[in-house]
């Protein structure tokens, strides 16, 4: 048994001549709490689709539990394990709470009925609340509940704090850590809030137009990437290419902007070398680390 | 599924009944009027008459849109919000989709029953011999195949087009063939489609034009194949 929950190899995907995956290349391990993270359109919705089996790729290969998620019977497989939160949080008008989690738990033997009591007094719903009348927050509420509850191995979910309050993103992401922690169910979820993603993910994919940017356990992203600004007294056009190499590179007049990843030691040595007048090496936070990554990569 | 399906056609198997008893009203109320002192057959086809406009436009209401049904819920950028909650469970596109098809199939099958069947049982009540089973199975035959090739229609129409579009087209392809029936009908041509279509040329000549049997039901099973084929391979 493959020790990767995820492994996304090559992925390509356009919709006529917008390309949405671009070779993407992505793995998540067995037991993590992963983040993914990508600017609007990067492609995160387009590959939490294929993974699902809702969408076809033009080229390269998703696995999911070991089995082929490009493959619709395999893909079957896939669903009975795995528990999904869709970018839109929408539900079917004519049910109450009790009806969707009904029809929910009829898929899946493995049901937590405990989780499920847990997360109707944790997000405050109740059993005979008509679905139209919930808010933006309480759908979303009621779409963790409904993926939080089926005892799968492997949860995947698109925005899943979109709406919530932040009581209600406590509550989210203090479950992600003990379903992780405790049950040892990998868990993928996407956002643009970085700053509460930092607070509980172990590893972290993020994309970018369609390719993978970073791909690691996050501590080893935070012990190894750092920021270096260095400032020249000469223009440093020229300069820039010399650090090409070990990092990426941004240019603002004197300043050298470089982000090493694990070779920080060689960029100081270097600027030394070519005579900076200040070398600043800065911790960076997640959301930092990747819009540098996101500037380097539109420059 | 079967419960989630039920949901989802109840209120067009409530239009439907209403449209039954409408039906069953104009008949007993207005039709009867009309009628001359013929057989209990002669008004019963009158009725079937009604019943084979009525029963396809059931169909193509309870025929719904399978999965694009739940477009008016949330259309998004192409995405079917609900329909990619449903479809990230373990079940397949071709079950979601037939499951819905069938309950539309079963409540198409027993207004169509109930139709004939309540009219053949109120006619001797009505002061007329009441018709013979070959006469009322007959009738519920060749409406049925009219209806299974309304229903198929509106099925393949709603997998790429959204309810309203799907729904708009199929009654008016409908319409349109049975007015094009109607006028046949009228005209001094020696093929009577309405007449067929409720099973009247068969019990009057024994006749069954076993190339418009097939092409029908050929058609709407083409019709729910493709519509399977198109499900399968569509993108949420």
């Amino acid at each position: 048994m493959t020790d990767l929950a995820i492994e996304i190899d090559g992925l390509r995907k356009s919709f006529g001549a917008a390309r949405a995956l671009d070779g993407l290349n992505i793995s998540v391990p067995r037991g993590s709490l992963a983040g993914f993270a990508g600017l609007n359109g990067a492609g995160k919705t387009t590959t939490l689709r294929i993974l699902m089996g809702m969408a076809k790729p033009d080229a390269g290969s998703a696995r999911m539990l070991g089995l082929d998620a490009t493959d619709p019977r395999q893909n079957l497989e896939i669903r009975r394990r795995t528990a999904f939160v869709p970018e839109k949080k929408t539900l079917f008008p004519y049910m109450n709470v009790a009806d969707a989690i009904a029809f929910t738990r009829s898929f899946y033997p493995k049901w937590r009925g405990d989780l499920e009591k847990k997360y109707l007094d944790a997000f405050e719903l109740g059993y005979t609340q008509r679905l139209p009348a919930l808010s933006k927050g309480a759908l979303t509420k009621l779409h963790l509940l409904l993926a939080l509850s089926r005892g799968a191995e492997l949860i995947l979910m698109d925005e899943p704090t979109d709406g919530l309050d932040p009581l209600g993103v406590e509550v989210f992401l203090q479950a992600l850590v003990g379903l992780a922690a405790e049950e040892g169910v990998t868990v993928l979820f996407s956002s643009h809030r970085l700053n509460e993603m930092e607070q509980v993910v172990d590893y972290l994919c993020a994309i970018h137009k369609g390719r993978g940017l970073m791909n690691a356990p996050l501590d080893d992203l935070k012990a190894s990437c750092r920021r270096v600004v260095m400032v020249f007294t000469a223009d440093t056009e020229r300069m820039a290419g010399e650090f090409s190499n070990i990092g990426t590179v941004r240019r603002d007049g004197r300043t050298l902007t470089v982000l090493a990843n694990g070779e920080v030691d060689a960029v100081v040595e270097k600027a030394r070398r070519f005579e900076a007048r200040s070398v600043d090496v800065q911790v960076l936070s997640l959301k930092e680390m990747f819009l540098e990554l996101v500037k380097g990569d539109a420059k | 599924m079967w419960r989630k399906a039920w949901w989802e056609t109840r209120s067009r198997v409530v239009i439907s009944g209403l449209l039954l008893v409408a039906s069953l009203l104009i008949e007993v109320f207005v039709v009867k009027e009309g009628t001359g002192p013929g057989t209990g057959y002669d008004w019963f086809l009158k009725y079937a008459k009604l019943a084979a406009v009525l029963a396809p436009l059931v169909a193509v209401t309870l025929a719904g849109s399978g999965l694009n049904s739940q477009t008016h819920w949330g259309l998004t950028q192409g995405m079917h919000p609900s329909t990619v909650f449903l479809l990230s469970m373990p079940i397949s596109r071709r079950r979601a989709l037939f499951t819905r098809a069938a309950t539309g199939a079963i409540f198409t099958a027993l207004y169509i029953l109930l139709s004939l069947g309540l009219f053949s049982l109120m006619l001797p009540m009505l002061g007329r011999q009441g018709v013979e089973w070959s006469q009322f199975l007959s009738a519920i035959a060749f409406i049925s195949l009219g209806s299974f090739a309304a229903f198929g229609f509106a099925t393949f129409l709603a997998t790429f087009l959204d309810e309203q579009m799907a729904g708009g087209g199929a009654i008016g392809f409908i319409c349109g063939g049975l007015g094009a029936g109607a006028l046949l009908d009228w005209s001094n041509v020696h093929f009577h489609p309405m007449s067929w279509l409720i099973g009247e040329m068969f019990i009057r000549t024994g006749k069954v034009v076993w190339p418009l049997v097939l092409l029908m039901f050929a058609a709407g099973a083409a019709c729910l194949v493709a519509s399977a084929v198109i499900v399968e391979k569509k993108e949420y």
